[in-house]
């Protein structure tokens, strides 16, 4: 994936493009609003991580530009100012997504793929009804979860982290990140609830319980 | 010689204004100042330890404890800045018709411990923010578990003319004079010393401006069997006045 970032702040800049590009992605860095224009409209990316505190052009006006010519690229802004009326403001002149710093890093990179698949159409994941993996099965019409054929009962937030670590299978979450998929909680009530019910499904998934791994200091995966 | 006077008050006045607008503004900027160096302390721990496989455990615990007092600090941020909207009256809510019960329970769902939770049988419905008024509950029942007893309860009465919240615990309670500074920035009571890690001590204040921005208030009280009782009140909105319209039926 191609990546566009509109950061004047360097050191953030710096580990947004390390932690992207160790995920396999290019990053294309540009630090204020007249390059992001020509960058943007020269190049093709898949998405544009826009600032919008930026010297000379603001981020906001970037953005309306950038819609202005058409582009259609998905555009998440990034900023240090989380009042809400930033946030409807910034969707407003054409964002497609808007994520308040400081964030975790899992935030971000769950987030450009989200913003990725919608653009491309690709949601596979979400038409499946039945989903098999290993000796785990999981029936979105009947919200049934069997383990080797057996029926096991689930609530709906074991439900939902299952269906959560099923759909990112081999792929790290940190505790953030479910607590915002199966919570719908962007910030960190300062509790283990994550570990409580990780802990609680594992147990009841019996044998398969052992796939999900715990990653110190990291998150959880599904193997 | 009365209108030199009322001048000079009006002056006074003006600069009493001054200073209050002057205050809330440095702390809105303070707030917004600081979350670029966190975004970088935050991001650049959780970088390396996202892509430093062979970290050793010792440096991959490091740098989970930066991460986390990255995050810790923001929310101490997050909560004054919830604090100074407030006292300058900008604190925007997002207000629905929404059940009570299903606030308690969600906040209840979030905390790891258990909680006894007393709701009617019959919905409760209230004009609220619901994500600020979980967060609320959250922080009090989180306050329970840190600075009360293990029992912890959740009580919702909905009277005619409010609905009430009570979180409980049944710890050691506060005195009269810790109650009293209960609220202020930065307070922690007795109890608190040496386990307050990951409080912000802006738990109560953040609260009591959730619920006063409702036109709603808060109350410590005793519990009769020992232990600590924190009271929700919200006003219910005056209701619109029955009317009956031609055929007889009654609208609101």
């Amino acid at each position: 994936m191609n990546i566009l970032l509109v950061e004047d702040e360097v050191r953030v800049a710096d580990f947004i493009r390390r932690g992207l590009a160790a995920d396999g992605w290019s990053v294309d860095h540009v630090s204020t609003g007249e390059d992001a224009l020509e960058q943007a409209t020269s190049n093709g990316y898949d998405v544009i991580l826009l600032d919008l505190m930026l010297p000379g052009i603001q981020g906001k006006d970037v953005c309306r530009k950038l819609r202005a010519r058409s582009t259609k690229t998905p555009i998440l802004m990034l900023t240090a100012l989380d009042s809400p009326e930033e946030k409807v403001e910034g969707l407003k002149v054409g964002a497609d997504d808007y994520l308040p710093k400081p964030f975790d890093f899992d935030e971000l990179v769950a987030r450009i793929e989200a913003l990725h698949r919608r653009a491309t159409g690709y949601a596979a994941d979400a038409t499946e009804t039945h989903l098999t993996s290993g000796a785990l099965s999981f029936d979105r019409a009947s919200l049934q979860v069997q383990v080797h054929g057996t029926e096991v009962q689930l609530s709906k937030k074991e439900r939902d982290l299952l269906l959560l670590f099923m759909t990112n299978s081999g792929r790290v979450l940190s505790r953030e990140r479910i607590l915002n998929a199966v919570w719908g909680l962007n910030e960190d009530p300062l509790t283990n609830v994550v570990d409580v019910y990780v802990g609680r499904l594992r147990r009841k998934i019996g044998s398969e319980g052992k796939r999900i791994v715990t990653l110190r200091n990291v998150g959880y995966r599904m193997n | 010689m009365v209108a030199a006077r009322t001048s000079e008050l009006q002056q006074l006045i003006r600069r009493l204004e001054r200073g209050e607008e002057n205050r809330k503004q440095l702390m809105a900027d303070i707030s917004h100042e600081l979350r670029t160096p966190l975004a970088i302390i935050l991001g650049e721990a959780d970088v390396t330890l996202r892509t430093g496989g062979t970290l050793g455990d010792d440096v991959s615990d490091s740098l989970a404890r930066i991460r986390d007092s990255a995050k810790h600090t923001n929310q101490i941020v997050d909560d004054m800045l919830t604090v100074a909207r407030y006292e300058a009256g900008q604190l925007r809510l997002d207000r629905k018709q929404t059940d009570l019960r299903k606030v308690i329970h969600d906040a209840v769902a979030m905390f790891p411990g258990p909680v006894q939770i007393a709701c009617p049988d019959a919905p409760a419905p209230a004009l609220i923010d619901e994500v600020r008024l979980r967060q609320s509950v959250l922080a009090l029942l989180q306050n329970a578990r840190r600075y009360g007893g293990p029992t912890i309860s959740v009580i919702l009465d909905d009277r005619t003319d409010a609905q009430v919240i009570t979180v409980e615990d049944d710890g050691p309670g506060l005195s009269a004079a810790e109650k009293s500074q209960a609220f202020d920035r930065f307070f922690r009571g007795s109890n608190a010393s040496g386990q307050g890690s990951e409080g912000s001590g802006l738990g109560l204040p953040v609260v009591k401006s959730i619920v006063e921005a409702h036109a709603g208030s808060v109350a410590l009280q005793d519990r009769a069997e020992g232990g600590l009782q924190v009271v929700l009140t919200l006003p219910k909105v005056p209701r619109v006045k029955i009317v009956a319209d031609i055929d007889g039926r009654k609208t609101a």
